[in-house]
């Protein structure tokens, strides 16, 4: 009995692989553009048109792309969020908030939207124009995937909104959803 | 205690535990299969093969080790083997090929070891005119804290995966502060807080506007999962509050403490080449006429800096790259063929399996022709 004791204290000490905390120093990494293919957690494929400048991602956006607008560049943002994202009443109003407008009720943001289908996905356009409150406005387009929501967000000053619009609806275009 | 060397030589000498331990390996070998199924082949190899017991989980926090574990039984047949072969065989001549097979067994066994312990494989994503220095794990995730030391270079202090598992704190030596893991979540889904019903539990950073639902482990596409934990840090006692870190975050968080800037971020693990490479292009071909993928081979470039020598490299199909211990194969691809996935095997032990079989199989062919001499002696 002993014997059997002292044989199995030796396999328990010899079969353990323990894990430790590593310290080491590496060259320093360039801030990485998310890419779809980087980014294989969601099932959305994009292409970015030629002219549209990769920004380092965020927290919770799958890219971002400066865009050239008239005067200035757009922002294009890419998200991706679970089930109905909280609805599109409440992104509507949360994006109204950083336009400093006033929240919409159910019926009157009715007036802010609108259905286009771009290649074979049906988007829901949320067009939220500049105001005296803001020179900025947001275009919109939300996509709703099998398990997921994803949103597709061009802020900027309403020129180059309207400018960079053409762009937007081609770029979606080639959106798609891998099955 | 006293022991008794003549009764442990006995015991590990014994055929009849050479014959427990390989009827014992067969039932590991069928149970492993099956729980395969379910488990996928990582984690059947990590609970029957890479463990000591195979293990119950009575309740969450207690395990019943309920038979033994590949670990256990490799110890044991490799002790016997040895034992047997140095305390059973006497050498002579005729019995040379014995020992040479016997021999050649205890080098696979010794071999199949080494490779459990020691390999590893990992995955390295290249866009088309990048290059990268460092492969990935799609299994395991780590907890870094990244400092700036120069202009070109940061020190990564790496956390792993297993220390987020049991609450209590984690104390490495080189930073200022320390930290407990309260949540950690293999897989989870990560949504914004507004309009959710669950409610942030992250104290600062980006975490207070997003809630996370733990989701079961993806165990079939391993690279889909989604970690997540709460992490909260503390300067001695006092609390600087609770982070949300998650491999579904775009990008790191920062914090200063004593005007030193760290980056939090949890990431899959990463294991760092002292050289780099560099995709120049991915082909993916196809039959004439057809959309069959007829070829997918990868045009490489290593870059040494140590050595100052650029190499360049086609990896395709049974034509993987093998430099510096590494062997890089050509699993997978995407972003409309500009981004080469190659799966990364480091294994230092390969050589074993070729030396042991060539030895069982010099050895039984001595012994063979031992034989057949012997007997065509004894007919004359």
């Amino acid at each position: 009995m002993g014997n059997l004791i002292l044989i199995l204290c030796f396999f328990i000490l010899v079969g353990c692989k323990k894990e430790t905390i590593s310290v080491y120093t590496v060259p320093k990494e360039a801030p990485q553009v998310l890419s779809p293919a980087a980014a294989p957690q969601t099932a959305l494929r994009w292409e970015a048109l030629p002219k549209w400048q990769s920004q380092p991602p965020s927290a919770m956006r799958l890219a971002t792309y400066l865009i050239p607008g008239k005067s200035s560049t757009c922002e294009l943002s890419i998200v991706s969020l679970s089930g109905e994202a909280g609805g599109i009443l409440a992104n509507i109003n949360r994006w109204r908030g950083q336009l400093k407008q006033s929240p919409l009720s159910n019926a009157e943001s009715q007036g802010v939207m609108s259905h286009k289908t771009f290649g074979k996905l049906a988007f829901l356009i949320v067009n939220l124009p500049a105001s005296t409150q803001s020179s900025k406005g947001i275009l919109a387009a939300i996509l709703t995937g099998k398990d997921e929501t994803y949103f597709f967000k061009l802020t900027g000053n309403q020129t180059d909104i309207e400018a960079a619009r053409d762009s937007f609806y081609y770029f979606l275009q080639k959106v798609s959803l891998a099955q | 205690m006293k022991v008794n060397h003549h009764s442990i030589k006995h015991f590990f000498s014994s055929l009849k535990l050479t014959v427990l331990c390989l009827v014992l390996l067969m039932a590991l070998v069928f149970m492993a299969t099956i729980a395969q199924i379910d488990l996928g082949i990582y984690f059947a190899k990590k609970t029957y093969f890479q463990s000591l017991f195979v293990y119950w989980q009575a309740t969450e926090n207690i395990k019943i080790p309920i038979f033994p574990g590949g670990v256990l039984l490799g110890w044991l047949l490799l002790i016997n083997l040895i034992t047997a072969h140095f305390t059973r065989f006497k050498w002579s001549l005729k019995k040379t090929g014995i020992w040479l097979t016997h021999m050649g067994l205890i080098l696979l066994i010794i071999g199949s070891g080494l490779s459990s312990y020691f390999s590893q494989e990992s995955q390295m994503a290249i866009q088309e005119g990048e290059s990268k220095n460092y492969s990935v794990s799609s299994q395991e995730v780590e907890l870094v804290v990244i400092s700036e030391i120069s202009e070109k270079e940061e020190r990564v202090v790496s956390i792993p995966q297993s220390f987020l598992t049991n609450n209590t704190p984690i104390r490495p030596q080189t930073l200022p502060f320390t930290l407990t893991a309260h949540q950690f979540y293999p897989n989870s889904k990560l949504g914004m807080a507004t309009g959710s019903r669950l409610t942030p539990l992250a104290t600062q950073g980006i975490g207070t506007q997003i809630v996370v639902a733990p989701l079961e482990l993806d165990k079939d596409n391993e690279g889909n999962n989604v970690a997540s934990a709460y992490i909260e840090l503390f300067e001695g006692t006092q609390s600087l509050g609770v982070w949300l870190l998650s491999s579904g975050l775009g990008a790191p968080q920062k914090i200063t403490i004593k005007d030193q800037t760290f980056t939090l971020a949890l990431r899959h693990k990463r294991f760092y080449l002292p050289y780099s490479i560099a995709l120049l292009k991915f082909k993916h071909d196809v039959y004439p006429g057809t959309t069959i993928p007829k070829n997918f081979s990868s045009h490489v470039q290593i870059n040494d800096s140590r050595t100052q020598e650029k190499q360049d490299f086609l990896i395709y199909m049974n034509n993987p790259l093998r430099y510096q211990g590494n062997t890089y194969y050509q699993a997978s691809f995407g972003n409309n063929d500009t981004l080469t996935v190659l799966q990364v095997v480091k294994n230092p032990s390969w050589i074993f399996p070729y030396l042991s079989c060539g030895l069982i199989f010099l050895g039984l062919l001595i012994h063979f022709i031992w034989s057949l001499i012997t007997r065509s002696q004894k007919k004359v």
